[in-house]
């Protein structure tokens, strides 16, 4: 469903950051994606969430292919992919409501039960008292959640977190982990950017590795270790 | 069809809660003065025209004939009494009638003062001629023809004065038209650059929504709406002072009996009042649309 071929991508006329990538995600699969930091991950993700086009090689998303289409039918695309920012980029003058609220805005989604979509998402995270409040008051596992909520809202088919552990302690963490598994396994592909070896090896699944630029691992380590 | 269908989704969008802009309060007063400004200006010239047509209209089928001083022969009266019952024979003719010593006392007043019109001075005779038509070129020659037994005569048709104020009213109205576009053009100016400000400044905002799937078109409408109702409210304000101001303008000129009837009265011209905002709306919706688009497209 989303697969990869020799892609390349470089910014302005700096050096290639991503070489010749290679890979297919099938759909409702879960992955890690892991490598140094200034491997390229981020890079990667960039392309994955179309803030980027490659400067080389094909990608297919969903059936699309993303190189050739117009420009007017990306924002389609996007809408089928939920992306959960490292530095969370919420709006500090928007609610949370409002901040989880603007996916279904963008799309053009009824105010009234997009609304209430997004109340019924915030309640079940545990954010139901603080709608109204601005992100600049919520502490950082908060701020993680509305990020995570804003991301899952439009149901994506393509779920991209960058580093969603960095900023929380192990429980939080894992709590995520199981929130995005139960993501996947109600069908939507996953992959996490992170540098958590501890949550990659108690979770098991495959992981892209990247370093300086080149996917050189692709097989999961539980997979090569057995 | 498509194209209308997909204007008016857009126009009942959601907003997408711009950040509040402090400069926004600042731009809605420069429209005021601008819009202001613009709005005078047209219905001034519009006025202005409006009145060379009425005082064309007024004099146009009318000459004044003049009967000179002269010493020795006939009196000034006597001349008088001839030149009218000559022209009264006449054809093509509809009216004449010599100007009364009161009427003369008040076209001579702001040089003589008050009171009835000295007898010493070699004061003319006016005698005001109405045609049945309007005034044709050789109009002036047959009217000497007519009134060759009359010495000492000078018939004035206004012509050459009414060339003079012509060029003078043109020339005002295409300056007023002139200062009307650089008003606008100035306004649409300042709407580019706030647009691009409040882009740049809202660059988070504006890369976010583009990440999670709004299109261009509904990123730029929030620009585009911003910019309109700032643009609204300056020209629905800027149009009302205008029109207050007209009005005092009016009452003074006509106060001042500077003339019978004001040429300048702002509601024969409310068009003028009602549209000038809805085209700076109208324009500053085109200006925020076209450079919000261009900065847009920057983005993949």
């Amino acid at each position: 469903m989303i697969c990869f071929e020799s892609v390349g991508l470089r910014y302005g006329t700096g050096p290639e950051v991503l070489k010749d990538i290679t890979f297919t995600l099938e759909h409702g699969s879960f992955h890690f994606l892991t490598g140094a930091s200034g491997a390229g991950k981020s890079s990667l993700l960039r392309l994955l969430y179309l803030a980027h086009r490659p400067s080389r090689g094909l990608i297919n998303m969903f059936g699309q292919d993303v190189v050739s289409l117009p420009r007017e039918k990306l924002p389609e695309l996007r809408r089928q992919v939920g992306v959960v920012f490292q530095d969370f980029r919420l709006l500090n003058h928007l609610n949370v409501l409002e901040n989880v609220a603007l996916p279904l805005r963008a799309s053009g989604q009824p105010e009234k039960a997009a609304m209430a979509h997004v109340s019924e998402l915030l309640h079940w995270i545990g954010l139901g008292d603080v709608l109204q409040s601005k992100p600049t008051i919520l502490s950082g596992g908060q701020q993680q959640r509305v990020a995570i909520a804003r991301a899952v809202i439009n149901r994506p088919r393509l779920l991209l977190a960058d580093e969603p552990t960095g900023n929380v302690d192990n429980t939080i963490a894992l709590r995520l982990l199981y929130l995005f598994e139960e993501l996947n396994r109600l069908g939507t592909t996953v992959v996490i950017a992170t540098h958590n070896e501890a949550m990659i090896r108690r979770f098991r699944y495959p992981h892209l590795h990247i370093e300086q630029g080149h996917l050189v691992q692709y097989m999961p380590d539980w997979q090569s270790e057995s | 069809m498509m194209k209308i269908r997909s204007f008016f989704s857009l126009f009942f969008a959601p907003s997408l809660a711009l950040e509040r802009d402090d400069s926004s309060d600042y731009l809605s007063l420069v429209m005021v003065l601008l819009v202001m400004m613009a709005t005078l200006l047209l219905s001034g010239a519009s006025a202005l025209e409006g009145g060379l047509v009425q005082w064309r209209g007024d004099l146009t089928g009318r000459i004044t004939l003049q009967i000179l001083y002269q010493e020795g022969g006939d009196s000034i009266d006597e001349r008088a009494s001839k030149a009218i019952s000559l022209l009264q024979k006449a054809q093509g003719i509809k009216k004449v009638e010599r100007v009364n010593d009161k009427q003369m006392s008040a076209l001579l007043q702001p040089w003589l003062g008050e009171g009835d019109l000295p007898n010493d001075l070699p004061i003319p005779a006016l005698i005001d001629i109405s045609l049945v038509g309007a005034t044709t070129p050789h109009i002036l020659d047959d009217l000497k023809m007519i009134l060759q037994s009359v010495p000492h005569i000078q018939l004035d048709d206004h012509g050459d004065w009414l060339q003079d104020v012509r060029k003078l009213v043109d020339w005002l109205v295409w300056l007023s038209y002139g200062l009307v576009i650089f008003i606008t053009g100035t306004a649409m100016l300042i709407v580019v650059l706030l647009v691009r400000a409040n882009v740049d400044r809202q660059f988070e905002m504006v890369e976010l929504l583009h990440l999670v799937g709004a299109t261009d078109a509904l990123i730029s409408w929030q620009f585009e709406r911003h910019m309109a109702l700032i643009t609204l409210k300056g020209g629905v304000l800027g149009s009302f002072v205008a029109f207050i101001a007209a009005s005092l303008v009016s009452h003074f000129i006509y106060q001042a009996e500077f003339m019978q009837v004001s040429p300048w009265n702002p509601v024969d011209h409310w068009p003028i009042f009602v549209l000038m905002p809805c085209v700076f709306v109208v324009l500053a919706l085109l200006c925020a649309k076209r450079v919000c688009r261009r900065m847009l497209v920057e983005l993949p």
